[in-house]
């Protein structure tokens, strides 16, 4: 406990323990591992046996040159303006750790640090950031009270310091700064502590959700974890899909109409991400509802699911839901065929009729809910371009349906055979071909999947489900990729489904029959369990304990929304709510159709004038308390009678004196008379000793004597002065080259 | 004593963090972060605790001035407070103790015997007190002018917990606190001053002392010292006789202080004032009261009976053995003396030389001018000094043309 009884000490732990939070939430272990040394070498430097701060000029220096990198970086992307101005933060404190310890300099260190956990929060949400930050705050908490007890106690020296030392130790004080951490001082902490925990709880509590939100602009939610999403291309033989990280990027609850949890029936789920159907020179792209079949534009609500093309879910409907944490712009994962959908918040999004594929604009943590059923479309739909009508690949394919006796004139958009070959298709490669996450390049001019069909016969599975389409476009099969993730990883005690990054998988879906596309998963399933199993033994189970208690940070905290809010306050809340969310609904379904409600922007105008109104009342005072200063000091200057007036300008020559010995380490004890003072530095500079004693000689006449300064006494006065300050520059020189002084 | 009044003072530190509040509670709505939704809540909490905290701590505290002892120009002034924490449950952090002055109207108004004008203001520090505890602490200030200061209120205020808040609390308690004038010698006092104050005795009276002169016998009384008994004349009488001598008189010398300036009391004068550091008299009219201080201490030094006679003031104090000729000079009647030099009211002075025929009579007198004088308005032999001319030597005084050049040496 004596260590926490430090002032310093604590304080130079609560910046360093800030600086950590914010690296934990920017996920920047480089800058962590940067500022981590530095702020070990200052403690060093500033609080060691010798130490002492950096020259101003050099940190001076230094904040400009963070201030111009800042604002440049800023400049080039306005949309890195909270990390950019939160690494910012990070500089300052770093610098000011180096700089002149003062009680004032010592709060700027720690409300800094403060800023910093803000931005912290702004960027993030997550379990390490939470942990983070219940160790911060009872930190702060300390240090800032233990503020209030040094700040008083170096106030209270420096006025001692006034006294002459006989004085000084006449004075009786309370007790010593080294016991004050006592039993009381816990106490008190705690009390407060608690207290203020207790009113965040409560105003988390009662702080109705979803009203308002948005009206002054989208402040993305922060994330957690790194983004989840699809892009429209997969370049075969690139880094892109695959990944072996264990992070968990959404949970996924299946359900039936009648809340019947679907999990335990199916071992596999795929979750359909972005659906891509053209392949050019060894990538697949989406082309599907472009150009002429356009995309339709719709808007998701929480209160009611939006019907996708007309249609209500059957009642044989699988209802998916998803909670991701860190959505990215784009597909929105669903099963094939979605039918309806609804949104944790008013959300804008794209429906591909034909495809039913799904995208969305909004980004970060999301609730998502969509309905799905396994019935056909019933529609027309224009036949894909054959790929690969010749070449090794079309031989191949030829050679498997000849083999199997299941010819197919190519011709035909539709066979009876289809979805024999299909299966054909995914068998022949699930069972001859085997699964790698190692990234292969094709050599130049080699188009990858002829690459991974009759070269290196080994891959991942963007390389199978590319395979099967390629094979079945080539024997005139409609045949697209589809990538997304494969749930497998269910959780019966929480009822549901764990997506990681390493679940990331492609596959291909086929057109079987006119409105009919079946999904089809050519790599090999146990090879691809082994690659997406999480780790066992003593890591995953700690792994485990880990995600679960995430899980109850996301549930509980991060995701805390209107429906937790009233389960927790019961009837009261709702109706609060209800009240609350009936203005905050419509005004945003106003928004939402573009336009703005009038209570919005009443709201944001009466805000504006607000914040207007106090920064122009605070200028005014402190304007008032400078001009009313400025007034007294003008006033005792002109007041008066000539001879007033040049006793007055006598008297400044004397406090000039006064000010320029004391910057030199001069200073006049409170106790000694000017005259002896002046006289004493002979042991320093006789001649400074003898200016200073004429100059204060020029003013003992001037005042005691009643006789006015004349203006060529003034004028010699300031003469005087000159030449004392040119000897105390010489003084500081011999003093800094360790010189002794002249005799 | 009671509490006057509990205040809450706003603060910079205290708007930006209101300021910085109302930007996460803005955040949190629009964004819907939990975090900030919980940030902004500790904000509201803290700001809410800070000031309740503060407001509990200080309602169960009482505190009381010891009567504060006179000081001297140049000393520091000391003022003990005791303070009493009478809560059960929560003890105090963070105290500052000081000295508030009465406002008046919007502006505040110095009056003459505002504290602010003699001493910076005096402030102590408790870091901790406990719950049912006492404590007694001082506070500590240069005093810078002379006169006779009036406390008024105590305050005790706080920032703890948090800084957020500073809430104070007034505690009437009246009092006043005399600053003497710092005896100061001006270069040449010391060698005119030799001759005022001469260490002979110039008389003794017939009361039983250490005198030389014999005054009787008496029979021995248990407790003489043996040294005191007459053996020759026990001899013949048969019985143990002791020998009486007389006791010295103090010489009595009258210190004058003839002052004409009067004192403006304004802002300029106070601001100058305020502005020395050491020495306060930085007028004639003060350094005349100052040399009359050291005069009174060294007469005192040398057994001299003092009285001072102010007549522009119309003060006059009377001897310190008057009522007991003979008596020894005390060292209470220094300080009474003292007391009086500082109690000078010099914005109210009425004329100098002219009452100055109605002196006391007294073997030595000085007289201490804050300006010119005339010789025909003073008694023959008195020694003058100008507390104006620093340079200058006194018209009339003994001291030889010899001894007249060398003080001129010195002072240049």
């Amino acid at each position: 406990m004596k260590f926490f009884g430090s002032f310093e000490r604590c304080l130079f732990l609560t910046v360093g323990l800030g600086m950590l939070l914010f690296a934990i939430a920017d996920g920047d272990v480089a800058l962590f591992f940067g500022a981590l040394p530095v702020w070990a070498a200052s403690w060093f430097i500033t609080q060691g046996p010798n130490g002492k701060p950096l020259p101003r000029l050099m940190i001076g220096a230094l904040v400009v040159a963070a201030t111009a990198y800042t604002a440049l970086t800023v400049l080039e992307d306005l949309e890195e303006f909270v990390p950019a101005v939160s690494r910012y933060l990070v500089w300052l404190v770093l610098i000011k750790l180096f700089d002149r310890v003062q009680p004032r300099d010592q709060a700027q260190l720690l409300v800094m640090s403060l800023f910093l956990v803000i931005g912290a929060c702004l960027t993030s949400n997550s379990l390490g950031l939470g942990i983070a930050l219940a160790l911060y705050l009872p930190l702060f908490a300390w240090t800032a009270m233990l503020y209030q007890l040094h700040a008083g106690t170096v106030r209270v020296e420096r006025s001692l310091a006034k006294l002459r030392p006989a004085d000084r130790r006449r004075t009786r004080l309370s007790e010593g700064f080294g016991t004050i951490v006592s039993r009381d001082f816990v106490f008190t902490v705690a009390l407060a502590g608690f207290a203020s925990l207790f009113v965040a709880v409560v105003v988390f509590l009662i702080t109705p959700r979803q009203s308002l939100a948005m009206a002054m602009g989208a402040w993305a939610a922060p994330a957690v974890g790194s983004e989840t999403g699809f892009t429209e291309e997969v370049t075969l033989g690139a880094e892109g899909l695959l990944s072996e990280s264990t992070t968990p990027v959404l949970d996924l609850r299946l359900s039936d109409n009648e809340g019947n949890d679907l999990g335990p029936d199916n071992a596999r789920v795929h979750l359909r991400g972005a659906i891509l159907d053209s392949y050019v020179s060894g990538a697949w792209r989406r082309t599907i509802g472009r150009g002429q079949n356009r995309s339709a534009d719709l808007s998701g609500f929480p209160e009611s699911p939006t019907l996708l093309a007309g249609e209500r879910a059957p009642a044989d409907a699988v209802i998916q839901e998803y909670s991701f944490r860190n959505k990215k712009q784009g597909a929105i994962l669903a099963l094939n065929r979605p039918v309806q959908i609804s949104f944790d918040r008013p959300t804008r999004f794209r429906l591909d009729p034909t495809t039913r594929y799904l995208e969305s604009a909004a980004s970060g943590r999301m609730e998502i809910r969509v309905w799905s059923t396994s019935a056909p479309v019933r529609s027309r739909q224009a036949r894909m371009p054959r790929l690969f009508d010749s070449g090794p690949i079309y031989e191949l394919g030829q050679q498997l349906i000849a083999d199997a006796g299941l010819p197919r004139d190519a011709s035909m958009q539709h066979h009876p055979n289809d979805p024999a070959i299909a299966g054909l298709f995914q068998d022949y490669l699930s069972d001859s071909f085997a699964y790698s996450t190692q990234m292969t390049a094709p050599e130049i001019d080699e188009d990858p999947i002829e690459m991974f069909l009759f070269r290196t016969r080994v891959g991942h599975c963007e390389y199978f489900a590319s395979a099967m389409a390629a094979l079945c476009r080539s024997v005139g099969m409609d045949a697209r990729v589809v990538t997304g993730y494969l749930a497998s990883d269910y959780d019966e005690e929480l009822g549901l489904y764990r997506v990681r990054e390493s679940n990331a998988h492609a596959w291909t879906e086929v057109h079987v029959s006119q409105g009919e596309w079946q999904t089809f998963d050519p790599s090999p399933l146990l090879d691809v369990s082994v690659a997406q199993r999480p780790p066992g033994g003593v890591y995953g189970a700690l792994l485990l304990g880990w995600e679960a208690v995430e899980r109850l940070w996301l549930d509980h905290v991060v995701s805390f929304d209107e429906q937790s809010r009233e389960a927790a306050l019961g009837g009261a809340g709702v109706k609060f709510s209800d009240w609350l969310m009936g203005l905050g609904g419509e005004t945003v379904r106003a928004s939402m159709l573009g336009r703005r409600s009038r209570a919005v922007t009443a709201a944001l105008r009466g805000l504006l004038a607000f914040a207007i109104a106090l920064f122009v009342g605070l200028g005014l005072a402190y304007s008032w308390r400078g001009l009313a200063r400025w007034r007294r000091r003008r006033r005792s200057r002109h007041a008066g009678s000539a001879a007033g007036r040049a006793l007055q300008a006598q008297f400044s020559l004397f406090r000039e004196l006064e000010s320029r010995l004391r910057r030199a380490g001069f200073e006049r004890p409170v106790w000694k008379p000017a005259l002896e003072h002046a006289r004493s530095l002979d042991a320093t500079d006789e001649q400074l000793a003898q200016a200073a004693s004429l100059l204060v000689n020029q003013h003992y006449a001037s005042r005691f004597g009643h006789r006015a300064a004349s203006a060529a006494q003034l004028a010699e006065g300031r003469a005087l002065l000159q030449s004392i300050e040119a000897r105390l520059a010489a003084s500081r020189r011999r003093a800094a080259d360790g010189e002794r002084p002249p005799e | 004593m009671t509490a006057a009044r509990r205040q809450y003072h706003a603060s910079s530190a205290g708007l930006i963090y209101l300021l910085v509040s109302v930007f996460l509670g803005i955040g949190a709505v629009n964004s819907q972060n939990n975090l900030l939704f919980l940030a902004f809540g500790l904000a509201l909490g803290a700001l809410l605790v800070s000031g309740l905290v503060s407001g509990i701590m200080l309602l169960n505290l009482e505190v009381e001035r010891e009567a504060p002892m006179p000081t001297t120009v140049g000393d520091a002034m000391l003022l003990r407070y005791r303070v009493v924490n009478r809560s059960r449950r929560i003890p105090a952090f963070a105290l500052r103790i000081s000295e508030a002055r009465p406002k008046r109207g919007w502006k505040r108004r110095r009056d003459a015997d505002d504290w602010a004008r003699y001493f910076d203001a005096p402030e102590t520090f408790i870091l901790h007190l406990g719950r049912g505890r006492s404590a007694f602490v001082d506070a500590m200030t240069p005093a810078m002018a002379r006169g006779e200061a009036r406390l008024n209120q105590i305050r005790i205020d706080t920032r703890f917990p948090f800084g957020i808040i500073r809430k104070s609390v007034v505690f009437e308690q009246a009092a006043r606190v005399l600053v003497r004038p710092e005896p100061i010698v001006v270069e040449g006092m010391r060698q005119l001053t030799a001759s005022a104050f001469d260490m002979r005795n110039s008389g003794e009276r017939p009361v039983s002392g250490r005198g030389l002169e014999y005054l009787g016998v008496r029979e021995y009384a248990p407790g003489d010292a043996r040294r005191m008994i007459a053996w020759r004349a026990s001899a013949r009488r048969g019985d143990l006789i002791v020998r009486e001598h007389m006791t010295p008189t103090p010489e009595r010398t009258t210190i004058c202080l003839d002052l004409t300036q009067k004192e403006e009391l304004h802002e300029e004068a106070s601001l100058l004032r305020r502005s020395h550091n050491a020495h306060r008299s930085e007028d004639a009219g003060e350094r005349a009261i100052s040399m009359a201080a050291w005069m009174i201490q060294q007469a005192v030094r040398h057994g001299h009976d003092i009285a001072v006679e102010v007549p522009a003031a119309e003060i006059r104090t009377g001897f310190g053995t008057a009522g007991q000729p003979g008596a020894p000079v005390s060292t209470r009647w220094t300080g009474a003396l003292l007391d009086t030099l500082a109690r000078i009211d010099r914005t109210s002075l009425s004329g100098g030389g002219a009452n100055a025929r109605g002196l006391q009579k007294s073997a030595s007198l000085i007289v201490i001018h804050d300006g010119d004088w005339s010789a025909s308005d003073w008694p023959t032999g008195a020694i003058h000094l100008s507390a104006a001319r620093m340079d200058a030597l006194p018209e009339d005084q003994s001291v030889t043309s010899d001894e007249q050049v060398a003080h001129e040496g010195a002072a240049a």
